[in-house]
């Protein structure tokens, strides 16, 4: 299947709002705590590294770097230790983990110094499967079967497919049909099978 | 400070909001409600807290509960404007005649004092007010004496597929009533499968009881008090009636405020409506208020589940509406029994099982293209999710009492909560699982499919009973009607007045019963003029 656009992507998107998109009412002001400022994950790296652990084939340069692009507009909002939803069935209050970017950002650069540790050049330059190479050893310990939540990824790399595989974008590549999971649709469309997806709609 | 109504109603959930409303349309009341806790996010935050849920798993109710009030065992910590309906799934189905009448058919549980008949007009109310989409299952299996107010969620491509299955299997199942608008109804717009129905509507197409109260609060029909704990019920001198309620303002723990009314209602749910009553001991009752009976947060419990997921060999596309599914009562109804078993059985499609995953069968690591061809293999076939809701018969000794050790941060003894199953529930209960063990393996053969999981769980879901109706003051805390024996200006909606707790969700049923409870109430008042 060939891939799905930037334009699509970015479409299936919406669920995912950056938290600079949010009015500054949203936030709790009641706790006093502020958008984080950060530095963002290294943009050239983490293109390098989704290029390598995203299904690159089937979405093409353009959207493997829209999704690079979402992730690093997705972990630059994170909001650590923010309430998490506490669910039913039990009377514990939830919290988030700390920011998961310095940890997933020093694991950049280290893919990077092992890179060129290993081949003398950066990770960037290196093909897909020396980039792959990298990544299978350095995640081999966390990858234990099913992906978590993205910001529980340990690593980066799983952190990116988390998130990937947590889009609408990528249930509607594997069912090859527009399923939209968690999109507002009309429902009078539910009731036929999903349109098929069409290569570079 | 002193605050005077009419009726004063303890508690903002969606039994709170179908007393107020009701009795704010039919009568010439004044009203006040008191919650705990604070106001719930407004409509429109709710499209951008939904998507911080979505992306980070991040409360779409912030500070939905007030601290210090943590109780083992209870099944949510929000306390807010609207309670835990600002976070429900929204599913609405009615229980059975049969629920009614345990021991007449089956020699079981005990009867209510009222029939599906008494409450069928009730039902029918709470489902307008709330809006509630749904088509009549069988009329043998679903009885119901008019329309359901809304045409049904319509059938996703799943979830046809997942009915014709059942019809194989021999099994009719329909569309699962819902609060959800099919189309747009009393101001909210019709429901577009935004899929996070729990815990939050972006766009307002599920019912949640904040639409009631801003609708009540801004015709000046209600006034809501917030941040306001209720501490304790005080009795008139001289007299069974309440004078009024004694609550401690939680943004000012110094300032005691009192609700002095004629009538007070009790909706605060099933775990702090009792315990209101225990706390509100004095020498004439000192058991606790309306306890005479010695019933008062007893015989309390609700229904455990049995789950499957069983693969199918169609293709189906889960994400299409997770959050809705099929119901079926043929359970529910089953007639004459040898040995009691009943329950109800709803089917969603799903994606257990299919979800991507990092490695492969070999153990592999995978990446790049492998991993998304890994997964699109392995969702060739379908995969439902099968669950199936009995009752389980409580103890007398079942449900709240109050709690020696524990206090809330004023003092007071915070409610402890142990359910706990009579003997003969307990007896049945290998017996019920069983049988639902064996409907989900036939319906998998039937399919064609296998089932990939099966377990029961032991979490007792929708709690009822505390205060349960009765005709006889001995054996009941509130009548039929939910007015208390012992106190005739007190009455009590919702779910504590249950004698049983059903086989099936059963929020629509404390909505139908605190309606009645308000028709009650509201013979106290003129009506309404205009």
């Amino acid at each position: 299947m060939a891939g799905l656009t930037r334009r699509l992507f970015l479409k299936t998107l919406a669920p995912v709002v950056p938290a600079a998109a949010l009015p500054a009412a949203v936030w709790p002001q009641a706790s006093g705590r502020e958008p984080p400022a950060q530095e963002p994950l290294e943009a050239q790296l983490l293109g390098a590294l989704a290029e390598a652990v995203l299904p690159l084939g089937e979405l093409g340069a353009e959207g493997v770097a829209a999704v690079a692009h979402e992730f690093r507009a997705w972990a630059a909002g994170y909001r650590p230790v923010a309430e998490l939803d506490h669910g039913y069935g039990t009377a514990e209050l939830r919290y988030g983990g700390p920011d998961p970017v310095p940890g997933w950002s020093a694991q950049l650069r280290a893919l990077e110094l092992e890179s060129r540790q290993r081949h003398g050049c950066g990770f960037v330059e290196l093909g897909i499967a020396e980039r792959q190479a990298l990544v299978r050893r350095q995640i081999e310990a966390e990858a234990a079967g099913g992906l978590p939540a993205p910001a529980d990824a340990r690593h980066v790399a799983v952190g990116l497919l988390a998130f990937f595989y947590a889009l609408p974008a990528a249930t509607d590549l594997c069912y090859g049909a527009r399923i939209g999971r968690l999109t507002c649709r009309p429902l009078s469309d539910s009731r036929a099978r999903p349109a098929e997806l069409v290569p570079g709609s | 400070m002193v605050i005077e109504s009419d009726v004063l109603i303890i508690g903002s959930g969606i039994t709170a909001a179908m007393v107020a409303e009701k009795l704010a349309e039919e009568r010439d009341a004044r009203i006040v409600v008191v919650e705990a806790g604070g106001p719930a996010a407004p409509l429109e935050e709710r499209a951008g807290r939904r998507a911080r849920y979505v992306a980070y798993g991040e409360n779409p109710w912030p500070d939905d509960h007030v601290d210090g009030l943590a109780v083992e065992g209870m099944l949510s910590r929000t306390m807010q404007v609207g309670g835990q309906a600002m976070r429900w799934g929204g599913v609405t189905p009615r229980f059975s005649p049969e629920d009614f009448r345990l021991r007449t058919l089956y020699g079981v549980g005990e009867d209510w004092p009222i029939t599906y008949e008494d409450l069928d007009p009730f039902y029918q109310e709470a489902e307008e007010r709330i809006g509630v989409a749904g088509v009549q299952g069988p009329a043998e299996l679903d009885p119901r004496s008019k329309p359901y107010p809304l045409p049904p969620l319509p059938l996703t491509y799943n979830l046809e597929q997942l009915r014709r299955w059942g019809e194989e299997a021999g099994i009719p199942l329909w569309s699962q009533p819902a609060a959800k608008a099919s189309q747009p109804y009393r101001g909210r717009p019709a429901c577009c499968r935004n899929d996070t129905c729990a815990p939050v509507c972006p766009t307002g197409a599920k019912y949640s009881p904040d639409f009631t109260w801003q609708a009540l609060t801004e015709a000046g029909r209600v006034e809501l008090v917030t941040r306001a704990f209720v501490r304790r019920l005080v009795l008139e001198r001289g007299s069974t009636r309440v004078s009024h309620a004694v609550a401690v303002n939680l943004d000012s723990p110094d300032e005691q405020l009192e609700f002095h009314a004629r009538v007070f209602v009790l909706a605060g749910g099933y775990l702090w409506t009792p315990h209101l009553l225990l706390l509100s001991a004095e020498p004439r009752f000192p058991d606790g208020l309306a306890n005479t009976s010695g019933l008062v947060g007893r015989y309390m419990g609700g229904h455990r589940s049995v789950h499957a997921y069983v693969e199918l060999p169609q293709k189906l596309y889960p994400g299409m509406s997770l959050q809705h599914g099929l119901l079926s009562k043929r359970f529910m109804r089953p007639g004459p029994l040898d040995r009691y078993v009943r329950h109800d059985l709803q089917v969603w499609e799903s994606t257990y099982g299919r979800e991507p995953r990092l490695r492969g069968d070999d153990g592999r690591v995978l990446l790049g293209d492998e991993l998304l061809q890994d997964w699109r293999r392995r969702t060739q076939t379908g995969v439902a999710r099968l669950r199936s809701y009995y009752d389980v018969l409580p103890a007398r000794a079942s449900g709240v009492t109050l709690d020696d050790a524990r206090t809330t941060p004023w003092g007071d003894p915070l409610p402890r909560l142990e359910l706990r199953e009579a003997e003969t529930s307990h007896a049945l209960r290998a017996h019920t699982e069983e049988c639902i063990r064996d409907v989900f393996e036939r319906m998998a053969r039937a399919g064609g499919g296998r089932v990939l999981m099966m377990r029961a769980d032991d979490l007792q879901d929708h709690p009822s009973g505390g205060c349960r109706m009765g005709e006889d003051p001995a054996t009941s805390v509130c009548d039929p009607w939910g007015r208390t024996h012992d106190h005739e200006n007190l009455f009590i909606a919702g779910a504590p007045v249950c004698v049983t707790a059903g086989c099936t969700d059963a929020t629509l049923t404390f909505c139908a019963l605190a309606l009645r409870t308000a028709a009650e109430v509201g013979k106290e008042f003129p009506a309404q003029s205009g």
